[in-house]
């Protein structure tokens, strides 16, 4: 070893500093991937640049006159409030309905599953209006809480669900073995090791709720989000709306990086990939007939009664008059928008993706993390300042469909990112060294490998961009280019001239549209959790 | 090795490999005659796969050089790209592209030419896989999976096939009967294949060629017989097969132990105190002259034959002999033993105990 230390040959190779860039696969990260990415990556950063750049322009003492007078004081306080109670009672239902589906007796589980997802295709201002149709008195926090909380309790169930599935109930029954009775190992084992799926979803929960707009401007709740849309609507003030969407963004990156704290900070034991046998099934018994009404309160409040809202106000609607044409003009608006936004959003997510899963370098980890900025930005506030980005600087495309689609991709390419990444990780490195071994070239493993084996979380990505698409309501308010219309925009402004007749088609054909693939994507997601349809395993 | 103009196939040529400030591989030689098989063994987490991922390419050498053919393929300055080296390896749990069927796989390294159809049915009939070539790697058994492995390694022509432990995950019955499949496939190819496997027995029974890998240097390289017979340091002895070392004191070409005369193999240049390395089945029960005294404590029955637990001198299980079921003594009994054929003898350091 020390003969090897001092060897000339060595100490020249290390001094020229070229073996040293080398990643774990002994490879440099193709350039063009490395280019590509990083430019996405900086457009990402645009927003966040702009207010950035703003806040300088007005100088620390304005900044500090708008952040700490009470109003803004008091806006906080609602934010979190909201934001709290969301979160807890999103963490309570999702993770005792997921228990309920995945690992106790109840009757009908898979059926369940699915629809214990649905309410994630209920964009938040539909659901709000289905409630606000009905009793127009309902208004304010209570409101706010029961809508959000109703769309947003899936974002903690499904990685909840799909954790319980992964895990290895030889440990629960070594628990029982060892004297301890089924409800302690529920609640000091079992919960314990699904913890991280609960901190995460917990996150997107929050993230959720500090960035939405549709259910609190719907329920007249005066949040960051509709307050920043009320400084730029009203007179244009964009100094307030940039201050307040810097101190928006501050706590949602605060909130993100709590969650990387809990999760780094407790250890858990990673279950190996190998195929979990089938769990045994806790019996409810008496409890039964409790769970299930738990579950049908769930399902009711979240899918049931919308729909049941829905149809009344299509009746009502089909009295006075049905603009047929004028639906369909806008849900084929929709419809394009949502493909043109997850087709550029899954192409443009494809080299992070793949640079993220295989070359863990320092530029690339950089470059990955900053596509993540945009995900803490509420789509009011990339509206906004791809509306001040675009009257200044890119004045040809300025409410025209390039720079919404911008908007989309900036909004949602964390989505992709993600659905990209975990998919070619799940592909094991030693194939793509297989086929360079036999001739391929670097470029040739990308399509001949790669990215068949990724294609169906390529698609699964392309899905959960669509329907985010479909549901987005600020960002389209703001930057959709004149004279279109979509079924968010058109549902909308009908809602808020409460004029609920003529917004019901709309609200229908979006929940309609963004059902189907939702239900699709959550068998995927359960299905890869489970094992169930993937074609890599050995 | 070879004495011929013609450079061997694989030459590895004080080869380092350093992740960081850990040290993998350290000044490893290594050459490969074509149209052989080489097994590399070490132990697990020994740098093997290291190796056969700097030759495949995959990995890049810290200092040394890698030549195939005589064609400079890795060393200061130059890493020819894993797709020019024409190095086929078949991995552990053989990595079949799973969105392909077995004739795509196995085609995969093949470029489109009228050829093709028929290079691939002839690796199929190699691999004695006729009538699978639709079939899906999902839909085959562990052991026909290794093979169409083999088979998609093997048609492009490649100048080296690497077999990283191709065996181990088969369950023990099937290893055999695969293991004996593929080198003859192999053989029939007339391929230049280095198998690189922690199995000793694996590598004694297949190879033309046993590169025992320690400490990050390939220790010796010889055919099977010598290696086991005639291994270049104590640390390869006891590496491979099982061993017993004792003391002895030298007198020429014989040694004096505590299980009486031993023939030297390697006398020229020991000094009077060496460490002898006796084979189990090198100790016989036999009552001749020259033999010794020892105590059976305890015998295990394994079939075809018997390990034999002995004290010699009150020392309890002082010497394990592996003998032959009819020769296997009862316990708690007296016997007379010796040791045949000649031994491996290496210097006692001081420090060894």
């Amino acid at each position: 070893m020390t003969a090897h230390a001092t060897s000339p040959d060595t100490v020249l190779a290390h001094r020229r500093g070229r073996w040293h860039t080398r990643t774990r696969s002994g490879r440099r990260p193709p350039f063009l991937l490395i280019v590509i990415a990083a430019l996405t990556a900086l457009v990402t950063l645009i927003p966040f640049v702009y207010l950035v750049d703003r806040a300088i322009e007005l100088g620390w003492a304005n900044v500090r006159a708008e952040l700490f007078q009470k109003r803004t004081l008091d806006l906080l306080l609602r934010s979190l409030a909201l934001t709290g109670s969301v979160t807890f009672l999103c963490v309570v239902i999702g993770v005792s309905a997921a228990w309920l589906v995945v690992r106790a007796d109840v009757p009908g589980r898979r059926v369940w599953q699915v629809l214990l997802i649905l309410p994630l295709a209920v964009p938040s201002y539909a659901a709000a209006y289905a409630w606000v149709s009905w009793r127009p008195s309902m208004a304010g926090f209570g409101a706010a809480t029961l809508v959000l909380t109703i769309v947003s309790y899936p974002y903690v169930f499904l990685p909840v669900a799909a954790a319980l599935y992964r895990l290895d109930s030889a440990q629960e029954e070594v628990a029982r073995s060892l004297g301890w009775r089924p409800w302690s190992v529920l609640l000091r084992l079992t919960l314990r090791q699904v913890h991280p799926a609960i901190t995460a979803g917990a996150l997107l929960v929050a993230l959720y709720v500090l960035s939405d707009f549709g259910a609190v401007a719907t329920m007249r709740y005066e949040v960051f989000t509709w307050v920043i849309y009320g400084a730029y609507e009203a007179g244009f003030n964009p100094s307030r709306a940039a201050i307040l969407a810097l101190a928006l963004i501050a706590v949602a990156l605060v909130l993100v990086m709590g969650e990387a704290r809990v999760r780094g900070s407790a250890a858990f034991s990673r279950i190996g990939s190998g195929a979990p046998r089938p769990q045994s099934l806790m019996r409810l018994g008496r409890l039964r007939p409790i769970a299930l009404g738990f579950l049908m309160l769930v399902v009711g409040l979240g899918i049931a009664f919308p729909a049941w809202r829905f149809v009344y106000w299509i009746g009502e609607a089909f009295r006075v008059s049905t603009p047929i044409a004028e639906v369909f003009a806008a849900l084929r608006q929709s419809l394009w928008f949502a493909t043109l936004a997850a087709l550029v959003t899954i192409v443009l997510a494809v080299p992070i993706g793949i640079l993220a899963a295989r070359y863990r370098t320092r530029t690339v980890m950089a470059v990955e993390r900053s596509t993540y900025v945009a995900h803490a930005l509420p789509g009011i506030v990339i509206g906004i300042t791809l509306v001040f980005v675009g009257v200044r600087l890119l004045r040809p495309i300025y409410q025209e469909t390039p720079l919404l689609v911008l908007a989309y991709v900036v909004l949602f390419l964390p989505l992709a990112v993600g659905s990209v990444r975990s998919s070619v990780e799940q592909s094991p490195v030693r194939l793509e060294e297989v086929a360079r071994s036999l001739g391929s070239t670097p470029r040739r493993v990308l399509t001949r490998v790669t990215l068949p084996l990724a294609a169906p979380g390529l698609a699964a990505g392309a899905a959960l961009v669509f329907v985010a698409t479909m549901k987005e309501l600020p960002a389209t308010l703001l930057l959709h280019p004149t004279g279109t219309d979509t079924l968010a925009t058109r549902m909308w402004s009908f809602t808020s001239t409460t004029n609920y007749a003529a917004a019901a088609p709309y609200a229908a054909a979006l929940v309609l549209f963004t059902a189907v693939p939702t239900a699709l994507l959550s068998r995927f997601l359960l299905d890869r959790a489970t094992g169930h349809s993937d074609v890599v395993q050995h | 090795m070879s004495s011929n103009t013609e450079p061997a196939a694989l030459d590895v040529v004080g080869v380092g490999k350093a992740f960081g400030s850990n040290v993998v591989l350290d000044d490893l030689n290594l050459s490969v005659a074509g149209g052989t098989i080489t097994a590399v063994l070490g132990p697990s987490g020994g740098g093997k796969t290291t190796l056969l991922r700097l030759v495949a390419g995959f990995e890049r050498v810290t200092s040394g050089m890698i030549k195939l053919r005589g064609r400079l393929v890795e060393g200061p300055g130059v890493s020819v790209a894993p797709e020019r080296r024409h190095v086929g390896i078949v991995p552990q749990e053989g990595a079949l592209f799973p969105h392909l069927s077995v004739e795509g796989n196995i085609g995969f390294g093949l470029r489109r030419s009228p050829d093709r159809a028929a290079r691939i049915a002839e690796c199929l009939a190699l691999v004695s896989l006729e009538g699978y070539q639709c079939a899906r790697p999902n839909e085959i058994s562990g052991g026909q999976q290794q093979r169409v492995a083999l088979a998609r390694a093997l048609a492009p022509r490649p100048s080296l096939v690497i077999l990283d432990e191709p065996f181990s995950s088969l369950d023990a019955g099937l290893r055999a009967q695969v293991r004996d499949d593929v080198c003859k496939m192999l053989r029939a190819t007339n391929a230049t294949v280095v198998l690189v496997t922690h199995d000793q027995q694996e590598a004694l029974s297949v190879a033309d060629q046993v590169a025992v890998l320690l400490h990050g240097r390939i220790v010796q390289a010889a055919d099977p017989l010598t290696v086991y017979r005639e291994p270049a340091n104590l640390d390869v002895a006891t590496f491979i097969g099982d061993a017993l070392v004792i003391e002895a004191d030298r007198h020429n070409e014989t040694a004096s132990s505590p299980l009486g005369r031993l023939n030297l193999r390697n006398a020229a240049g020991l000094p009077d105190r060496v460490l002898a390395v006796i084979r189990p089945e090198q100790v016989r029960v036999v009552d001749s002259p020259g033999s010794v005294a020892a105590w059976v404590t305890a015998v295990t029955f394994n079939g075809h034959d018997g390990l034999v637990k002995l004290a010699i001198n009150g020392v309890a299980d002082f010497v394990t002999a592996r003998l032959r079921v009819d020769e296997l003594p009862a316990p708690n009994t007296e016997v007379r033993v010796c040791v045949i054929g000649s031994v491996s003898a290496y210097p006692k350091l001081d420090n060894v105990c």
